[in-house]
This record gives structure tokens, sequence and C-alpha cells, in this order.
């Protein structure tokens, strides 16, 4: 397996008047391709600052950051864009989806920004609806669907151009433990089926069951790595 | 991103908020209609002028007076003669379709037992069509002719019988093309009186020959006939003979205009004609130039311009004003729709929009505003100007007299390139208004704009 991204000692500061806060303070990871990796931590360590900055939606103070062998903190917004396109789908906590636009719509916004024929983009959206269990919801808008079926939408939506790698930011956090089981089943299978890589965050030490490794966050500093994939066969044989 | 795509969420999000982007594109339909409006009404007034001041004379016909012919200009120079070298050279101006003296002699004309006074103009035959003098009978005058004549269509009222004991007019079907005709200088000539008053020569009449009828003009050429200008040279200086042999013996002094003879300063008058209306006013500088006093009604018109430059402006200055106020319309909507969709933008950017996609998202939709608005207004336009015409509310005096009866003029004239002006102005000055607020939505941050909320 190789290496899809690599963190070499990043440093993310933020300036709050005449404070500076270290949000991610020296971390080097490397991610390898095809791989389940967890972010845990205590609320506020840093772990979504980590993972905007590996999407290419912001950029470290310092340190670099690769996927595959671009360093994507060097690219101008345009390249960022192309980049995204290829690279990056975004599964946010809150969801975020376009209000005025339908589910079928939604999952196939990122297409029309690849440039990608109607006929075409609907088919694909249409499918990936299905495989996330919403074929009779393509029509509604997020207003009328619940949150759980909200998440599917952005779940769908981010495997739409069938990126690289896949960013959840604590995409279960709104979500009753019964969806959350549901929704981690759906993102880790639709990974797995198509050799894609997952980084996850959440602080939710249940799910971490689903990850092949559970990186843990403390004051924007690694504070170790755990295998959990062995943790997820272990409890499988036991 | 696709161009179909883009245009078709930009529509989409103009419907969003369909009472906002309605009211902003009344905006724009306002603002274009006050400018094509406010337009049109200073385009009809220099129409109107052009049409009124056609009806004193034709406006590319420069006279020149020769008043000051011999003198000095006001600078020193001498004022060149004007003789039929100086013609030449008139015509040689740039501009100058042609130019012609114009010599004015009186006469009596004889038919038959009908004598009338006669007025002649002796103009070039070469410049006969240059000067619009239109032929309603016969033939105009052409290269060659010497004793034939065209005349006025009140020419024959003039004709009487001076033997009749009481006044005898010539009939109403007189016509002088069929009669043998031929002029004298002595006015008294076949009057009653003159047998009493004996000239010392007597005179022989000359004959001419009646080709053709001019239709109505309102001009001269209306009471008088016109004949080659060597013709009449030649019959000037028979005149002046005549006239001095019989100074002081009784006999009636002709008036005689444009004389040519040996101590004067050349013609009285001369005609020049431009090529085109633009051509008038660099013309006539250039006569100026000379030292000789030059007039063309086109001095009326440019006056009237002139006195009515200030009204026009401060039409133009309405409308341009109504569409500013219009133009921040569009770009308070763009801000705050920008302002709305903020976090939209972050989320476009995360799922991979490119820059240029967002900005042209923007610029389309502003696009949008201004293309329907701009269609609107230019309809608004074309319905209040028939409006105007129709209830005749207008600046100023809009009613001529013309041969075929009372004429009105519009008020307001819309012609075909400031209604595409002004299909083509309101989305270019939107696509201007949506350029700051999708500026800022580009450059927006991914992270900035998704904490918005
Ligand atoms: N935009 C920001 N401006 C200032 N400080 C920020 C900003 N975003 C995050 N932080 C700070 O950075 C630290 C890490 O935040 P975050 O990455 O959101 O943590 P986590 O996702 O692990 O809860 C926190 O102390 C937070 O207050
Ligand atoms: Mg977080």
């Amino acid at each position: 397996m190789s290496t899809i991204i690599k963190l070499d000692n990043v440093y993310r500061a933020y300036r709050m008047g005449s404070e500076r806060i270290m949000a991610v303070n020296g971390i080097s990871l490397d991610i390898e391709e095809g791989e389940i990796c967890c972010l845990q931590g205590p609320s506020g360590s840093g772990k979504s600052t980590l993972l905007h900055m590996m999407a290419g939606l912001d950029k470290p103070s310092k340190g670099s950051i690769y996927i595959g062998k671009t360093r994507i903190e060097t690219l101008n917004e345009n390249q960022l864009a192309l980049f995204r396109q290829r690279y990056v789908g975004f599964i946010f906590q809150s969801y975020y989806l376009i209000p005025t636009l339908t589910a079928l719509e939604n999952v196939s916004m990122p297409l029309t920004f690849c440039g990608i024929p109607k006929s075409k983009r609907i088919k694909i959206a249409k499918e990936l609806l299905e495989a996330v269990g919403l074929k009779d919801r393509m029509k509604h808008k997020p207003a009328q669907m619940s949150g759980g079926q909200q998440q599917r939408v952005s779940i769908a939506r981010a495997f739409s151009n069938n990126p690289k790698v896949v960013f959840a930011d604590e995409p279960t956090g709104n979500l009753d433990t019964a969806t959350t089981f549901e929704m981690m089943d759906l993102m880790t299978n639709m990974a797995k089926q198509r050799n894609q890589t997952l980084v996850i965050v959440t602080h939710d030490t249940e799910i971490s069951s689903y990850a092949s490794r559970i990186v843990r966050i403390r004051d924007g500093k690694i504070e170790k790595i755990e295998n959990g994939r062995d943790m997820h066969d272990e409890k499988i044989n036991a | 991103m696709k161009l179909v795509d883009l245009l078709f969420l930009s529509i989409k999000n103009l419907w969003r908020h369909k009472l906002r982007s309605l009211l902003t594109i009344l905006g724009v339909m306002i603002g274009t209609c006050a400018i094509v409006i406010m337009l049109s009404l200073g385009i009809a007034m220099n129409r109107n002028f052009m049409t009124q001041v056609n009806q004193m004379g034709n406006i590319m016909q420069i006279q020149i007076y020769n008043y000051n012919s011999g003198g000095k200009t006001s600078d020193g120079k001498d004022i060149p003669k004007l003789d039929d070298k100086m013609v030449a050279e008139l015509e040689k101006i740039k501009g100058v379709e042609g130019a012609t003296p114009v010599l004015n002699i009186s006469v009596k004309m004889i038919a038959g037992k009908y004598v009338g006074w006669l007025q002649i103009i002796g103009i070039k035959t070469s410049m006969f069509e240059a000067l619009d003098i239109p032929i309603a009978q016969g033939r105009s005058l052409e290269d060659g002719d010497t004793n034939q004549m065209v005349i006025g269509t009140y020419v024959p009222n003039n004709f009487y019988n001076p033997k009749a004991t009481r006044w005898e007019p010539a009939p109403a079907d007189f016509n002088l093309m069929e009669e043998d005709t031929s002029i004298t200088w002595d006015m008294s000539y076949g009057e009653k009186y003159a047998d009493k008053t004996k000239s010392k020569n007597k005179l022989k009449p000359v004959k001419v020959e009646v080709v053709g009828m001019v239709g109505q003009t309102g001009r001269e050429y209306d009471w008088s006939a016109v004949m080659p200008l060597e013709t009449v040279k030649q019959y000037q200086k028979e005149i002046e003979k005549y006239n001095k042999q019989n100074n002081g013996s009784g006999g009636m002094i002709v008036y005689a205009s444009g004389s040519s003879s040996s101590t004067d300063n050349g013609y009285q008058q001369v005609i020049v004609k431009a090529k085109t209306i633009d051509d008038v006013v660099p013309v006539m500088e250039a006569i100026k130039e000379y030292g000789y006093e030059c007039y063309s009604p086109i001095q009326i018109l440019e006056e009237m311009k002139k006195q009515s430059a200030g009204l026009r402006q401060i039409l133009l200055g309405i409308g341009i004003m109504s569409f500013f106020i219009a133009a921040i319309g569009i770009a308070n909507t763009m801000y705050m729709s920008i302002y709305e969709r903020t976090r939209e933008i972050g989320i476009f950017k995360v799922i991979g929009a490119r820059l240029k996609d967002i900005k042209h998202l923007f610029m389309l939709e502003a696009g949008w505003i201004g293309v329907f608005g701009g269609m609107l207004g230019v309809g608004l336009s074309f319905l209040l100007s028939y409006l105007l015409n129709r209830f005749n509310i207008g600046l100023g005096s809009s009613v001529i007299w013309t041969p075929e009866g009372e004429q009105r003029l519009p008020s307001s004239y819309i012609p075909i390139w400031l209604a595409l002006a002004g299909f083509g102005f309101s989305p270019v000055a939107s696509l201007m208004a949506g350029l700051l607020p999708s500026r800022r939505a580009m450059k927006l941050s991914v992270m900035r704009a998704l904490r918005q909320d």
C-alpha cells in the first residue's frame, strides 16, 4: 500500500488579537491508500483544522501536506479547485447541502463543476442516491428530509465525483446512535468498494471500531496512534 | 462548468427571490426607459428643427453675398474679386458639389398680344439639378441651351393685354410653352403710353424659347424664369448699353443686379452647393476665410441646436441619473444575495467550483437582470413614445404647415440605433454593477465562507 496523504510537521496558528493559538502544533502523519483513518480527541484539540488542511480548504502556517505527489499548500485557488474536483469529497457534521436544490441536484452539483453533461450527471447521482437508500427522495429539498436523510445525501454528494479521499468531520454528531451505525456502515462500505481512502473525525469511541487506524490528538499534537482494525477484528473474533 | 449549466443555475437563483429580482428588474427597466425617452425627446427636437429649417430653403445651399468684395478682411487681407476664376476656385473646396454665380435681370416678356414683367435668374446650366429646382412640365435647362428658359408656376399670371382699354389678364389656360415668346429691356414696350414718350433707339425684342415649367417651390423660382448664365450675362451688357443711351431721356431705368461690368468687383451673388449636410459648415468656414459673407439655413439650424443643447444635456443627465440609481439597485441586490449565500459559495468551493464559475454565476445573475430590464425598458420606451406623440406632449412647437396642409411633428422619436443601444447598454451596465459584488464572492476564503451563518 502506498501513502496517499503525507503530513510533514504541520502547524496552524490562529491569531486572536495579540494572542496566538496553535490549533495544530507540529503534526507529521502518513495515511495509506484505501485506509480508514479515524482522528479522535477532545473538543478544540485541532481535529477539524487538520482535516480542513488535508482537504485543501485551509492552509498550514508551517509545514507541508502532500496528496499523492502534490504539495497542496502551494496550489493557487484554481489549481485547488481542480484538486478538489479530482481528490476530495467532504462530509460535514451539519451536512451543508444547498437548500434550494433537490437531493438529486445536490448530489450532481460536484459533477456540474467538473463539466460533466447533464444526462451522465443524473445517472451517476441516481445510482448514488439509490446506494444510500434515498431512491424515493430524489426530488426532495433538504428541508423536507430528516437529519439522517440529509446526511445520506451529503455522503452521496461526497462520493459523486469518485474522489481519491473522502473526509468526514463528525458526520454523525447530529444523529442518534442507530442512525450513526447505519451511516458509518454506509461510508465505510462505499469507500471499500471503490478503494477510496476515508479520513473521519469523531470523538465517539464506538465509531472508531470501523477504523483501520485511530489517531489520537490532544492540544494540536498526536498523542498516540492505535491500530483500530485489529481491535475491530478481535471484537468480531471474540 | 458548462455555459448551459451556468445559465440555468443563474436563472434558478434569480427565481429563488422572485420579488427581489422583479423589483431590481423594474428598476433597470425604468432606468433604461428614462435614458431612451430623454434621448428620444432630444432627437425628435433636432429632427424637427431640420424639417422646419428645410422648409426655409435648401439646407445644403450656401449663398455668398459680395458686399465687401474688393475691400479688406478684418485681418487686413484683400478680399478677392468674385469672378469666374474665383467661382472655379470655390468649386474646388472640399465638400463642394458645385457653385454658380446668380445673375438677376428684369425684363418685359412678350407672348402674342400679352406682355408681362419677368425676373430672369441666370445660373450655370450644369448646376440646375444641384439647386433642386423641380421641373413640372417640359424639360430643364441643358448644356448648349442659349435662349431657352424655364419659368415658374406663377409667371403666366403676370401677363396682360397692354392694348386693352380695360384690365385684361391672360386667360387661365395661357401656356407660354406654346406661344412665340420674346423679351425686351424696354419696360414700356407695347404700352399705350410708350408711344408718347419716344425712345431714341427703337429696340427689337429678343426671341426666347420656354422649354419647361418649374413646379411649386415656395422660393423665388415660382415667380421667375431661369436661363443659362452666359445668356443672361449678355443680356445684362445690352441692358447697360441701352440704359446709358436712354439715361435722362425719360426712358425707364431697368433694374439689374449682379452686374459684371469691367469696373465692378465681380458677381453680387454666388450659390455654392455642399455635397452633404455635414459639409455645409466647413465649406462656409472656408468661404468666410476669403472674406466673403455667406448664408445658409443651416445657421438657423445650428443656432436652434445650440440653444437647445442645454435642454438636451439636462434630459440626458436625468436619464443617466435614473440609470445610475438602477445600477446601484443591481449592485445592492447582488451584494445582498452574496451576503445571504456566503455559505453556499463556500460549499460550492468545497465541492469543486472554480473561481471563474462563481464569478460567472454572479455576473450572469446581474446580466439577466440587465437583459430583462433592458428588454422591458425598451418596450416601455416605445409605448411611452407612442403615447407622447399620440397626445402631442412635447417640448416646444411641433406643428408645421406644408403644401399638403398642417403636419404634426413627433415630440419623441426612437431611432433603431437608440433602441439597440438601450438593449445593449443595460446588460453591460448591469454586468459592471455586478462586477464588484461577484469579485467579493470569488475572493471569500472557503472556511470563512462556511463559518458564516
Ligand atoms: N477560525 C478560527 N479562529 C480562531 N481560532 C480558531 C478558529 N478555528 C478554530 N480555532 C481554534 O483552534 C482550536 C482547534 O479548533 P478545531 O480544529 O475546530 O478543534 P476540534 O475540531 O478538534 O474541536 C480551538 O482552540 C479553536 O478555538
Ligand atoms: Mg471540529
